[in-house]
């Protein structure tokens, strides 16, 4: 059974001075075993929708079941990974801490300590690591071992809110392979990002909010065809705009082209006597 | 103009986070910084501002040493930080952008109009009285920004402005640098993002501390040996020009890079 969203809304400060709706009466569904990426311009409300998704949020309006039972309720079924999540690392260790969230469902101490060094060991965090101080980590790898503390409890869905920000290419590079991993193992993945480049190529479903509501919900190559993609405020790829770009006079470049193939589909207009700008 | 000259910094006993630092920054130029995590580039921008003093070098911003004068590398030197949590001060938009020039004694009228100004600088005009716990964190970014443009410094350091924005956000923010620099203000801004260090006047790369390129960035992205030891990828429009052979953001097709 999936995550299904119903008729969500949420509102800050209902009937206060500053109210704020960040969702519309959405309806969702979220698979299991899916790889979705949700996207929309800075307070669009994704981060909302993914807290609510996942149980961490009430929403005002509306219902969130996770597997048939009402999303608060639905402990350890899904999981959240904030926006940078290693802010909230606390512990004297790294094994302690990816260990509390096992710890705190129950588990006796070793079983939580075998469930951290598995998590760690599949978002590519060495085991060395977990001895260490949060501290004596780089960033990235507190990123990583932040994201080891999230699965640890083994949730069937997994939500998470930027995960890539403030990573460099090499850290960008192993978070979303170790989300890739995890997704092949059968855990849905539902990230929220501005990364439309690096995360279009893996997920098989886009999900573009405007204004609290649902713009777009398909397969990524959409972006090409749409004519309201400009007005969603996204940050399209410089493949995904010249496919577009290029759609419009009547070729067909697929939206993931390598910059080789689409030089030759510039020069071969340009041969044909068309101007491609 | 900041001129770092030979500046070394560590991190109580660990390696040296930044080694040897020389590099100079003239008003109204756009630099770009990037390279890895933990290869000092935060560490610089604190260094700039003077967040920290070298152990050994100088940090000089308009001739006054950061070590002789704290005060007014902070004044002259706007730094906005990573995580927008970490600037964010007061509990309404408003508020928040009025702290800096409240607390240098401005009288009401100028606090004011400097609020308005730099909120609209960043597209953030229209949410002057909400709460800041009730925006996102690309508005809360935008909103670092805006705190620090109402200071009106002579330079801005801006550890990756963008990395909570979408597309609308990104362009604003490269709108306001590029007002800024008409403005004779400095730019450094810190980035993984290539596109973004593809429109610096100067890349500088960072890696282990030690700068190892500093150069125009088509320069850079044409060293592949340099991008390789570091991870980094050129971004996609550097690499459609070149396949056309062709400078970047020039030729017919150059709109469609931007």
């Amino acid at each position: 059974m999936p995550v299904i969203a119903t008729g969500v809304s949420h509102v800050y400060r209902r009937g206060e001075a500053g109210e704020a709706r960040a969702r519309d009466h959405i309806d969702i569904v979220i698979e299991r075993g899916e790889f979705a990426r949700i996207a929309g311009a800075a307070g669009s409300g994704k981060t909302t929708l993914l807290q609510s998704l996942c149980g961490l949020q009430r929403p005002t309006e509306g219902r969130v079941a996770i597997d048939g039972i009402e999303a608060p309720k639905a402990r350890g079924a899904a999981a959240m990974a904030i926006q940078f999540p290693e802010r909230a690392l606390f512990a004297d260790t790294i094994l302690e801490d990816v260990a509390f969230g096992p710890t705190n469902m129950g588990l006796p101490k070793e079983e939580a300590e075998l469930c951290a060094i598995e998590s760690a060991g599949a978002v590519g965090l060495e085991e060395e690591l977990l001895a260490r101080k949060p501290a004596e980590l780089s960033h990235g790898q507190r990123r990583l071992a932040a994201l080891a503390g999230v699965i640890a409890v083994k949730p069937r869905y997994l939500f998470l809110d930027e995960p890539t920000a403030g990573l460099d290419p090499r850290m960008r590079g192993r978070v979303i392979r170790a989300l890739v991993e995890l997704n092949r193992a059968g855990m849905a993945i539902v990230v929220a990002s501005h990364d439309l480049e690096h995360f279009l190529g893996v997920c098989g479903r886009l999900i573009v909010l405007e204004r609290g509501s649902i713009a777009i919900d398909g397969k990524p190559d959409e972006l090409v065809t749409r004519e309201d993609v400009e007005s969603l405020g996204l940050a399209l790829p410089l493949s995904i705009a010249a496919a577009r770009h290029l759609s419009r006079r009547g070729v067909n470049v697929p939206w993931n082209a390598g910059p080789e193939e689409l030089a030759e589909h510039v020069r071969r207009m340009e041969h044909e006597g068309a101007r491609p700008g | 103009m900041i001129a770092l000259r030979d500046v070394t910094f560590s991190y109580k006993k660990g390696r040296r986070a930044l080694d040897r630092i020389s590099l100079k920054i003239d008003k109204g130029e756009h630099v770009a910084v990037i390279g890895p995590n933990a290869s000092g580039k935060t560490t610089l921008a604190m260094i700039m501002n003077a967040l920290l003093v070298p152990d050994s070098g100088d940090c000089i911003v308009d001739g006054v040493n950061t070590r002789d004068d704290a005060v007014h590398a902070r004044k002259a030197v706007g730094l906005v930080f990573q995580d927008p949590e970490s600037q964010v001060v007061a509990r309404h938009v408003r508020d928040d952008v009025a702290f800096g020039p409240t607390n240098l004694g401005l009288p009401t009228g100028e606090v004011e109009e400097r609020v308005y100004g730099s909120l609209g600088a960043v597209g953030m005009e229209s949410l002057v009285d909400r709460e800041v716990s009730g925006l996102s964190g690309g508005q809360k970014q935008l909103l670092a920004i805006a705190g620090v443009l109402a200071m009106r410094p002579s330079y801005i350091v801006m550890d990756e402005p963008t990395s909570l924005l979408d597309g609308k956000g990104k362009e604003t923010v490269d709108d306001a640098i590029a007002g800024l620099k008409k403005y004779g203000i400095g730019i450094v801004r810190i980035t993984h993002d290539m596109p973004e260090a593809l429109c610096a006047d100067r890349a500088v790369v960072l890696d282990g501390g030690r700068i190892i390129a500093d150069a125009l960035p088509e320069m850079v992205f044409s060293d592949r040996a340099l991008l390789d030891g570091i991870g980094v990828e050129p971004p996609y429009a550097f690499k459609l020009m070149r396949a056309l052979g062709r400078d970047i953001l020039t030729g017919e097709v150059s709109h469609i890079c931007r």
